[in-house]
């Protein structure tokens, strides 16, 4: 086209040369638009890591940015899982619970901190992620009531099982699975969250499956017409919601040395505030597993300068909410399309 | 319109009466002191917030939309009441109300202007509001002492007829009137029926959300005030099992998830039949937490025979 301009004379191309000079002033607005919310998380990281290390002395010290790395490896699990049913547009409320469920029942049947512990935290966690896909799946039910539910029925049982009391796992083998150091000064914690993490973006991206996820997000109905099975999928993508959540309850109930029916409250809202500021649009197709790193990053920072900054854990549920529905708010703009019917 | 099964939709208008005769005649026999006056009473005076909480979330889920902060602002709410009690005695029902109408006007202005779905809004503000309460009780129960407030609950203000029962049932007549007489409760059916082309019908849509939402938030607020008065404190988290088990009440009774069928007179038999449920899980000496199980199982139950699939071209 550019050459065209250079060639005013030649007739075809001025015909072109109109049209694209009429399209031409409504482009530039939609890529501003897009490539800002693109960077808002990227943005959001510096701009918080600039106040933090301005307000508070101890924020920049290597111990609290190796504590926030700790924090946010398990937070990236938690994340990582919940993105898999955001991408299909569905959403599991239920994490909360599958955490404290989890680690309560593993820790009930055994205690003992060996291989059944973490092999026990991880498949109960699976099947309680994959029991909200197949209710989803099966009874066609809307996902959030479905995890609501589930939410409350998961935190129901590690209460009922503890009442109200800790589960203390006493292991060495068991707490040095999050507390050892494979690399000095780095908890091996850490290391294992990236790992986990690395495998299920492969997963999402480079697989039939993960391809099919996204499809489904996209519009399930044509997804659906295209053939692809998208009650299995729906199952598929819960049940490594549950996994990976479990693989969060295992570094988590390792760094703690118990597991306990209290720990899951904070959890979702920290996990969908991840995946939303990452840039997974809730309305589903839109984002991926990849971003949602940047997403923790972001809330594990917020938390930590917070807490240095002596803001109450209270306020903190406020500033929390509001950042989810304005995380929400503008990650959704470029994709406001999907969302003529808001229920 | 016509409904593709005429027996399943029979079946589930007439579920509620079926399950709440069951279910009285299953305890009433196990238990010959269920029915006693005493007991009756005590059901009556537990499901006294659950049903001002369920009107108003059947106004929330006939439009298809739902309200998952109710649990929290009944917390909330009732936190104004008790803390204004000393000040104002029996009139800071009032600032209840007004505290739940304005958190219902914050879900409903959200909702509609951010257009971020209800359920996230409502969570999000849940969230919130949890922080709330806790900041304002400075995470410990606030006992209520003041004489006019703690008559709220437990006074009477038609000669013998005690205020627990009173409230309740002028709030369902009231919400009957407003659904089935009035523009805006038919505009709610509309709206939960097809919302697009409630839109393109020239209704004004969006403020009809937000009414519902305030009415929501209100009716909260004066159950979160009803329930500080009966136990004579506001405590942290005192609302929450609340929000399941107004779900549970509005969709077991009737009002489909999907929006645009049911009615408040059908809550009612939701909310009774909750109740007795749950006095009976009390009866059999269930603890809290396996009560909690049992409600949430009843309610993907109940969702999953009352809701209408057809209407959703696919379930997220």
């Amino acid at each position: 086209m550019g050459g065209c301009l250079v060639y005013p004379p030649m007739l075809f191309c001025a015909g072109k040369d109109t049209r694209v000079a009429s399209i031409t002033p409504f482009q530039p607005k939609k890529i501003q638009l897009e490539t800002f919310v693109r960077y808002v998380p990227l943005l959001l990281i510096l701009l918080l890591f600039i106040i933090f290390s301005l307000t508070s002395t101890a924020f920049i010290k290597f111990r609290n940015l190796v504590e926030i790395l700790q924090l946010s490896s398990i937070y990236l699990l938690l994340a990582a899982g919940e993105t898999f049913p955001v991408l299909m547009g569905s959403i599991d409320l239920s994490i909360g619970g599958i955490i404290v469920a989890s680690g309560v029942i593993a820790a009930t049947i055994a205690p003992y901190g060996g291989i059944g512990t973490v092999v026990l935290i991880l498949v109960i966690a699976l099947l309680l992620g994959m029991l909200n896909g197949l209710i989803v799946a099966f009874l066609k039910l809307p996902s959030f009531i479905v995890t609501l539910a589930t939410w409350f029925i998961y935190a129901g049982i590690a209460i009922a099982l503890t009442e109200g009391y800790n589960i203390n796992i006493r292991s060495n083998q068991f707490s040095n699975i999050s507390n050892g150091r494979f690399i000095p000064g780095i908890p091996n914690l850490i290391l294992w969250a990236l790992l986990i993490y690395f495998l299920f973006v492969f997963l999402s991206e480079k697989t039939k499956m993960g391809r099919y996820i996204f499809a489904i997000g996209g519009k399930e109905d044509v997804a659906a017409r295209m053939g692809i099975n998208v009650g299995k999928y729906k199952i598929i993508a819960f049940s490594i919601c549950g996994l990976l959540v479990g693989a969060g309850t295992l570094l988590l109930s390792s760094r703690l040395g118990m597991a306990s029916a209290r720990l899951g409250s904070s959890y979702l809202f920290n996990a969908l505030i991840a995946v939303v500021l990452g840039g997974t649009a809730l309305s589903g197709g839109v984002g991926g597993v990849r971003k949602t790193i940047l997403g923790v990053l972001i809330i594990t920072m917020m938390e930590n300068g917070m807490n240095l900054s002596g803001v109450d854990i209270r306020v903190q549920y406020i500033v929390k909410a509001a950042i989810l529905i304005a995380g929400v708010y503008v990650i959704s703009i470029p994709d406001r399309s999907k969302q003529t019917i808001m229920k | 319109m016509a409904s593709t099964s005429n027996t399943n939709n029979r079946l589930v208008k007439y579920l509620p009466f079926i399950l709440l005769i069951a279910v009285s005649v299953f305890f009433g026999i196990l238990y010959p002191t269920f029915f006693s006056i005493k007991n009756v009473f005590n059901l009556i005076r537990q499901m006294s917030f659950l049903m001002i909480v369920s009107m108003g979330m059947t106004f929330i889920i006939l439009m298809g939309s739902i309200d998952a902060s109710v649990g929290a602002n009944v917390t909330f709410s009732g936190v104004i009441a008790a803390l204004l009690g000393p000040v104002f005695g029996v009139w800071a029902v009032l600032f209840g109300v007004l505290a739940g109408a304005l958190v219902g006007l914050l879900n409903g202005a959200l909702v509609i202007k951010v257009k971020v779905p209800s359920f996230l809004v409502t969570l999000a503000i849940m969230g919130a509001l949890d922080g709330a309460a806790l900041l304002l009780m400075n995470s410990s129960p606030i006992n209520i002492h003041d004489e006019g407030l703690l008559n709220f609950s437990n006074g009477t203000l038609l000669g013998n007829f005690p205020n627990v029962c009173l409230i309740p049932i002028i709030i369902v007549l009231v919400s009957y009137f407003i659904i089935s007489q009035t523009a805006f409760g038919r505009s709610l059916y509309a709206i939960g029926g097809n919302e697009q082309a409630t839109l393109y019908s020239g209704i004004n849509v969006r403020f009809m959300q937000l009414i519902a939402f305030v009415i929501s938030g209100a009716t909260a607020g004066l159950a979160g005030c009803l329930q500080a008065s009966m136990f004579e404190a506001a405590c942290p988290y005192m609302g929450e099992d609340i929000l399941m088990n107004a779900i549970a009440a509005v969709v077991i009774g009737g009002t489909q998830l999907s929006g645009g069928v049911g009615g408040p007179l059908r809550t009612v038999f939701g909310v009774v039949l909750i109740a007795v449920i749950s006095s009976g899980m009390n009866f059999m000496g269930l603890e809290p937490a396996t009560r909690q199980i049992v409600t949430g199982i009843i309610m993907i139950l109940a969702v999953s025979v009352n809701i209408d699939r057809s209407k959703m071209a696919y379930v997220k």
